[in-house]
């Protein structure tokens, strides 16, 4: 069987990444003749990672992830970050006391050691994240309700 | 668990907040904070609580010496203290259940609620708190999952007699649950006393409802949904019995 060997369309991956965003939807698939894709982003449940599908002989192409969620691959990197808080375990994370109240902190914010930055739940039993460290912080990874495996950076603080 | 203070009270913000003021203040912890009213009682993200006289308003406030996993376990722990007490009170038939993670029921409507939560004190040390809030007479109207009280069930139960056994039951489920190496015990008295198990349930989450089969609970206390896709684990959500479709339809 004859491979063909095609280039990966990156404009029809912005458009289905675009796509999600615009009406709220985890995962999008498409399939023209021989050529399949889904693109997913994380928005509820465990950590999606963004998958692309391909049926054979179309080769596998990677989807392009919601650009404000970091994705896995990208989080794992910035763990070795110096100023990366953890997760300090399995939860959901909440970035303001209650829906519709004021985020506990914004990038750019000057926060010191012991200040609460965020909540993560697990089972009804609400978190109180304390910043680490003292410091500016630089980025925020993880969105309102994202669910969050132990030990992933929740933020940089610098 | 050794004799444990109670303070109680008249009228509070909540027993929770005035449990973390308490130890802030140099209370010896573990401590019991009642209140025959809750002037500000809270659940979940903020929603309020009703706390008229006549309900049962208790916190039980520890010194964390366990990690947050571990803590994340107790509104399990806590839960199952309060079936016991529950139980105790109105018989092993009355209609009991807990629904994920931490909701008593009494005939599938919710008559007790439990929010706990972990916090720093300014001086360093680690706490948690969990606050506990049954209804005994008063119930609220119009809630998205059906509530009632005791005395609408016809079970006339005064919140001090309740709140005896559920501190006693409470003291006996934490030296099993023994900082989380015995939730192997308690996740499974939960099962034994959970609502909805292997039926179809919806989960509300933050930005979605997702739905499925109650499978179980995994090794930390999080919710196992099946679905055609196959499983996920849930940490934080809102429980719902029956398709999703049946609550669009209301």
């Amino acid at each position: 069987m004859a491979v063909k060997k095609r280039t990966i369309d990156k404009d029809l991956i912005r458009d289905l990444a675009a796509l999600l965003k615009e009406v709220d939807l985890a995962e999008i698939e498409v399939e023209q003749d021989d050529f399949r894709i889904r693109v997913s982003r994380t928005t509820t449940g465990v950590p999606a990672a963004p998958v692309a599908v391909s049926s054979a002989p179309a080769p596998a192409v990677s989807g392009e992830p919601d650009s404000t969620a970091a994705s896995p691959q990208m989080a794992a990197d910035l763990t070795q970050h110096l100023g990366a808080v953890p997760s300090p375990m399995v939860g959901t994370v909440y970035l303001a006391p209650e829906p519709g109240a004021r985020a506990f902190i914004q990038i750019g914010d000057k926060v010191r050691k012991g200040q609460t930055i965020l909540i993560v739940e697990a089972m009804k039993h609400m978190n109180e994240v304390a910043a680490p460290h003292g410091g500016t912080v630089t980025e925020i990874l993880v969105e309102d309700g994202q669910p969050v495996e132990f030990g992933e950076p929740l933020m940089i603080i610098e | 668990m050794p004799a444990v203070r109670h303070v109680a009270f008249g009228d509070v913000g909540s027993t929770n907040d005035e449990a973390l003021a308490l130890a802030a203040r140099g209370e010896t912890l573990p401590l019991w904070v009642t209140a025959l009213r809750q002037l500000a009682g809270r659940g979940r993200q903020g929603a309020p609580w009703i706390s008229e006289a006549g309900n049962l308003y208790a916190s039980l406030l520890l010194a964390r010496s366990f990690g947050l996993p571990q803590a994340a376990q107790l509104p399990l722990v806590t839960a199952l203290a309060l079936h016991d007490a529950l139980v105790a009170i109105l018989g092993p038939d009355a209609g009991l259940g807990i629904k994920w993670p931490n909701d008593l029921l009494l005939n599938r409507c919710k008559i007790a609620g439990i929010l706990a939560e972990s916090k720093t004190l300014a001086d360093g040390r680690p706490v948690i708190v969990i606050g506990c809030g049954v209804n005994c007479t008063h119930h609220p109207q119009g809630t998205r999952h059906p509530a009632t009280s005791l005395l609408a069930e016809g079970h006339s139960v005064i919140p001090d007699e309740l709140f005896a056994e559920f501190s006693r039951h409470m003291a006996g489920r934490l030296a099993v649950w023994d900082g989380g190496a015995g939730f192997g015990d308690i996740r499974a008295g939960w099962l034994d006393c959970a609502t909805g198990l292997g039926e179809t349930i919806h989960v509300r989450l933050p930005q979605t409802t997702i739905e499925g089969v109650f499978a179980g609970l995994d090794a930390a206390g999080q919710l196992i949904l099946r679905q055609a896709t196959g499983e996920r684990t849930i940490s934080a959500g809102e429980l719902f019995f029956g398709g999703a479709e049946a609550e669009n339809a209301l």
